[in-house]
This record gives structure tokens, sequence and C-alpha cells, in this order.
């Protein structure tokens, strides 16, 4: 029945996008598919959870039905769709130069595929909290099992982190998987496929296998492409969030905006701060988009955050006091100064950013493209990204200051695995730069014969 | 999405279409001259020492224990190879712990001296739960007196085993209680457990 889950989640996926403007089934939209589709369907096993319907196979296969009728229906009426319009897959020619790239990532990722399949669940945080929710709600038909009453006084904050895993596991492990967790390879590839051929579009595919290699590569991040845990998918959500908002910026499509509103949306139901990073994604776009008229731009603004303010409300204004019973317990300070925290935080971050055992080269290597970049190109193009990554640094650096937990805590885990939202932008902003652009043109005229002769 | 650089390679493949077949061939050479540089790129990124440490104890270990792995389907097969003593001990409790039992669960410090590092870890009372669901445990770091005296069984690990010691006396409990805090580190049992 699994496999049945997964071809649900992509035709969600693929009507959400069509629904919402897109008009041709490419690569870039099969690997948007899953990530919505799945988004989507975890909103919709919420629902039916919240009205008292009992989460069983049937069930949440008819809740699946019912959204793919309806999507159906709004493509159907308002878009005047044909099957066989949609049908008309771009041609993507795949160049000689690029097979090994292909030959190496997929290598990389049928591996990790395999792992996640594979592996039980093993990370501390998912025993205690995403897969234990999961596991009781799948035996007991609803998220608000006896476990939290049986285990009420050993749990921690786990069990109420943001629900997108767990309701995730709750499908895949009524599809028959006993671990659940295949829906997180889907998501690796899906995020991996839309990062590449995002690339490849404006670069020579040798650029773009670069980059998509350096991004799987990332030996910290490839390690949770098959662990259950929020971080991962979070990091999916936001960067192809970004990376599909900056399209927007450049070619002003509104079905690329609405997508990349519901991706944003949905990293703050994989983890509830990403909330503060929706605020200054939408901070950053009303500066990077204001001119005369100041209408359109507070109108998008606002659009920006309402699918994120919704998922933060669902599950931290409603769900968890009103049906759990839970009050999360604010870990933060406010309104003072203190020097010495700062310095620690300060180097502590730097430390954690410059070290090669967890992210390979990528900060040396941005540097020195940001560099020529900057004063040699005088690229500002995609400052947008450029803001975005300094605003990510600056964030976690106010969010950590603040937080009143362990320092050492803090930046080791809260930060280390908060900068999985920042490598792939970074990687991207390196793929978007004047002076890759510039290389990939050069090779593009070397690979054509024409100026041989 | 920039599409100038795409649009003006696709310019540079169609004047390329119309060209003699002299041009044609260079370009195919061109094509494969460029495939060469894409593995030759490949070798030199993982020649890179974090690249070349990951590929080598990450990705190729992953790869060569994958025969073993298909042999070993089974779903207690994997859980134990993966979890070892942190699966085989709640299945353990849940084996042989007697219906109407209760199991002290000793604690972190006493099993951390107890076992090899890395071989068990004593997570927490909902590792058992999530294993095997609702048990009768009393886990020590939250016992009230009250509690532990209802004790029947407590666990006792030594050298890397684990058996569970019937209590029939406070004084067999007392004696569980002091080996559970015995040995230097007794005064951080209460903080840290």
């Amino acid at each position: 029945m699994y496999i049945l889950f997964i071809i649900l989640h992509y035709v969600i996926g693929i009507l959400l996008l069509l629904v919402t403007g897109f008009r041709k089934i490419n690569a870039v939209v099969l690997g948007l598919a899953f990530p919505l589709g799945l988004g989507t369907a975890t909103a919709v096993v919420f629902l039916m959870d919240v009205m008292h319907i009992h989460l069983n196979l049937w069930s949440v296969t008819g809740g699946h039905i019912v959204v793919v009728g309806i999507l159906y229906f709004i493509a159907q009426q308002k878009m005047k769709l044909t099957w066989s319009e949609l049908w008309r897959i771009r041609s993507f020619a795949i160049s000689l130069s690029e097979w090994p790239f292909l030959i190496v990532i997929t290598a990389l990722v049928l591996i990790s595929a395999w792992r996640c399949i594979y592996v039980p669940v093993t990370p501390y945080d998912a025993i205690q909290g995403i897969d234990l929710l999961a596991k009781y709600a799948v035996q007991e038909g609803h998220i608000n099992s006896s476990m939290f009453t049986d285990m009420q006084p050993y749990l921690s904050t786990q069990p109420y982190y943001a629900p997108f895993c767990a309701l995730s596991q709750i499908i895949y492990r009524l599809g028959g998987l006993p671990f659940g967790k295949i829906w997180l390879s889907f998501m690796f590839i899906s995020f991996v496929v839309v990062f590449y051929c995002q690339l490849r579009d404006s670069l020579h595919p040798i650029l773009a296998g670069i980059l998509t290699l350096t991004l799987i590569a990332i030996p910290e991040m490839y390690a949770y492409t098959f662990m259950l845990q929020t971080d991962y998918s979070n990091a999916i959500f936001v960067t192809l969030g970004i990376i599909i908002l900056y399209q927007y910026l450049q070619e002003k499509q509104q079905a690329n905006f609405r997508i990349a509103c519901l991706l944003l949306g949905f990293s703050v139901w994989t983890r509830s701060e990403t909330i503060a990073f929706i605020l200054l994604t939408a901070v950053l776009l009303f500066f990077y988009s204001f001119k005369s008229n100041m209408k359109p731009v507070l109108k998008d603004t606002g659009l920006l955050l309402i699918p994120g303010f919704v998922a933060f409300a669902a599950w931290n204004l409603f769900y968890l006091p009103v049906v759990l019973h839970y009050s999360p317990e604010s870990y933060f300070k406010f309104g003072f100064w203190d020097m010495t925290r700062l310095g620690i935080l300060l180097k502590g971050i730097w430390a954690l950013l410059s070290n090669s055992f967890y992210w390979g080269y990528i900060l040396h290597f941005f540097i020195f493209i940001l560099a020529i970049n900057l004063l040699i190109f005088r690229d500002t193009r995609n400052v947008f990204l450029l803001f975005w990554i300094i605003g990510l640094i600056a964030g976690f650096l106010i969010l950590l200051y603040h937080l009143q937990l362990g320092l050492g805590a803090n930046i080791n885990y809260t930060f280390r695995r908060g900068l999985f939202k920042l490598f792939p932008v970074v990687l991207f902003y390196i793929g978007t730069s004047r002076v890759i652009q510039y290389l990939s043109e050069k090779i593009q005229r070397f690979e054509s014969a024409h100026i041989t002769t | 999405m920039a599409h100038h650089s795409q649009k003006q390679h696709k310019q540079l493949s169609k004047e390329h279409q119309t060209e003699n077949p002299a041009t044609k061939v260079n370009s195919n050479f061109r094509q494969l001259l460029l495939m060469g540089v894409s593995i030759l790129i490949i070798i030199l990124f993982f020649s890179v020492p974090y690249y070349h440490m990951w590929l080598s104890k990450r990705i190729i270990p992953y790869y060569k224990q994958m025969p073993h792995q298909l042999k070993t389907m089974g779903i207690e097969q994997r859980l134990i190879d993966r979890h070892g003593y942190d699966y085989l001990i709640p299945r353990f409790i849940h084996q042989q712990l007697p219906e109407n039992g209760v199991l002290l669960l000793p604690p972190k410090q006493y099993v951390r001296r107890s076992f090899a590092p890395g071989n068990f870890r004593w997570h927490h009372i909902v590792w058992n739960y999530y294993f095997f669901g609702k048990q009768p445990l009393i886990q020590f770091r939250d016992a009230q007196p009250e509690q532990l005296i209802m004790a029947t069984y407590a666990m006792v690990c030594q050298s890397d085993k684990v058996h569970m010691a019937i209590i029939e006396s406070p004084g067999q409990l007392q004696q569980v209680l002091a080996s559970y805090k015995s040995e230097k580190d007794t005064s951080t049992i209460a903080a840290t457990d």
C-alpha cells in the first residue's frame, strides 16, 4: 500500500502545481510534486484527526482520494485542462559530459535510499518523539494516543515537535512499512532533482553537476538523508521555497510565488521556529520588491507569511494546548546585554561554520566566489540570496543569544542542524553568480565546435 | 532564472546543426573531451581530504554492507543489528518479566560502569515503551521511596551482562540500591540521573 501512497503524493503535488498555475509537467514539477503532495497529505491527516476521524489505512487512503478529487475538480473547472496537454513533457537531452555526474549522484542517492529503507529508526529524538507518536497513533487511530498519558512523566519536548515528520511516519507506517521513513528518500530525491534542474537551466551541466555533487556530499547533511529527524525535511522545504521565490523575483510568474509560499509554509509545519526565518524572508522580499507602488509589495509580503502562520498556529496555538494540553516552556529571555555570551557565540558559530569535517569546503568556495562576484563582476542580480544567507546567520545569532539553554548545546545542535538550511542556498547563490555563469558560457562555447574554425 | 546563456547555447547548437561533417566530428570530440573533464573533476573532488574520507569511511562501507543486509531482511534481525543491547535488553525484559512482576531499572551511571563504552547506553524508560509498550517498570531516577518498595525485581548489570534479581525482602532492595549508588560517583547519581 505504501506504493499507492507514493503515487498519491505525486498526484496531489502535480495537481496542486497545476492549480497554482504551472502549465507543463517537467522534471522540476515532478521534483516539487512529492514534497508538496506529502505536505498536503499530512495536513489532511491532521485535519482528519482534529475532526475525530479514526486514522487507519482506509480512512487515510480515503482522505487522500478526496483531496485528489477536489484538486482535480478545481483544475478541470478553473483551468479547463486536458490531460494530453499536460503530458507534453519538455525534452531533456542528457549531454555526454553530464553522464559521469549523473551516475555518481545516482549512486549516492541510491545508497542513501537503501539505508533509509533498511535501517530501523535510530535517532534518540525520533524514538522519544516523532516515531513514538506515530507508532502509537497508528495502533490507536488518533494522534492523541495513550502514549501521552502512559509516558507523561518521562516525555521531554520531542513528541511535541511540529508534526510534519510524525504525520508522514503515520501515513507510511499505515502503508505497511515497518519503519516508515521511505518518504524521506523521496524528499531527498525530489530535492536533488529540483536543485540540479534549476541550476542546469542556466548553467552548463558540468557546473550544475559539480554544485549538486557538492550539495549531496556535505558529510553532515548526507547522514540526515536517511535518519528520521526534522532537520533535513525542514531544510528541503526552506531551500526549495527560497529557490522558487528567487525564480519568482526573476521572472515574476505568480505560479512560482504561490508555490514558494506553500513550500515555506510547510517548512514551519516541519519545525516551528522556522517562522522566524519566514519573517526574515518576508522582510527581504518587501525591501527587494519595493518600488513606487507599495500595495502589490505589501500584498506579496502578507501572502508569503500566511501559510507559515497557519501552520504555526494550527500546531502551537491550537493542537498542543487544546488537544494535547501541553504548553511549551519558553526558554527565551529578552532585554539583556552580555558581551561575554555574544563573544562565545560568535566564536562558536564561526568555528562551526568553518568546520570542513561537517561541511566540506563550501564556505571557502563561497567566500572565494563571493569576492570575485562582487569585486570583479560587481554582480548584484542575486543579492536577494546573499542577504538571505547573511540574514539566516544573523537570525541564528539573535535566537541563540536569547535562548536560555546551554550555549554549547545551542551551537552544537541547534545551530549545526540549522545550517542545513544555509548551505544549499549558499550553493545556489554560487550557481547563480555572474562568475559561474560566465564560466558556463565559456564551456558552452567550447563545447560547440563553432569557434574552432 | 537567467535564460540568457541557455538561449545562447541553443542558438549555438542550432547553428552547429547546419555545419559540415568535419565540424560535427570536432564537436563530438569536444563533448568526449568534456566528459573526460567531468570524470577528472569527480576524481579530483573525491581526492580532496574530507570528501575522500567521507567516501572511504561512509559511502564505500555502506555499499560493502549491502550484500549482508540483503540476506538479513527480517525486522527483528535489523533491529538487533542496529540497536544491539539497546534493543535486546528491552526485549529481554519484555520476555522475562513475570506478569505480576515490577522491575526496577538502574540509573544511567550504574549502567555505564557495567558495560563497555558504546555497548549499552540505557536510554530511558520510553525506550522500552517504544519497542514493547507499557510495562510495569520503575525508573530509579524518578522513583519516590514508596514506589521503590513496590519493586519485585531489579535489573542487575555486570561486565556486559544483565539479569533480573528477585527482590523478596526490604534488605535485598537496600542491597540493590546500594549497588546502584556504589563506587566513587555516588554523589553524581542524584544530579545526573
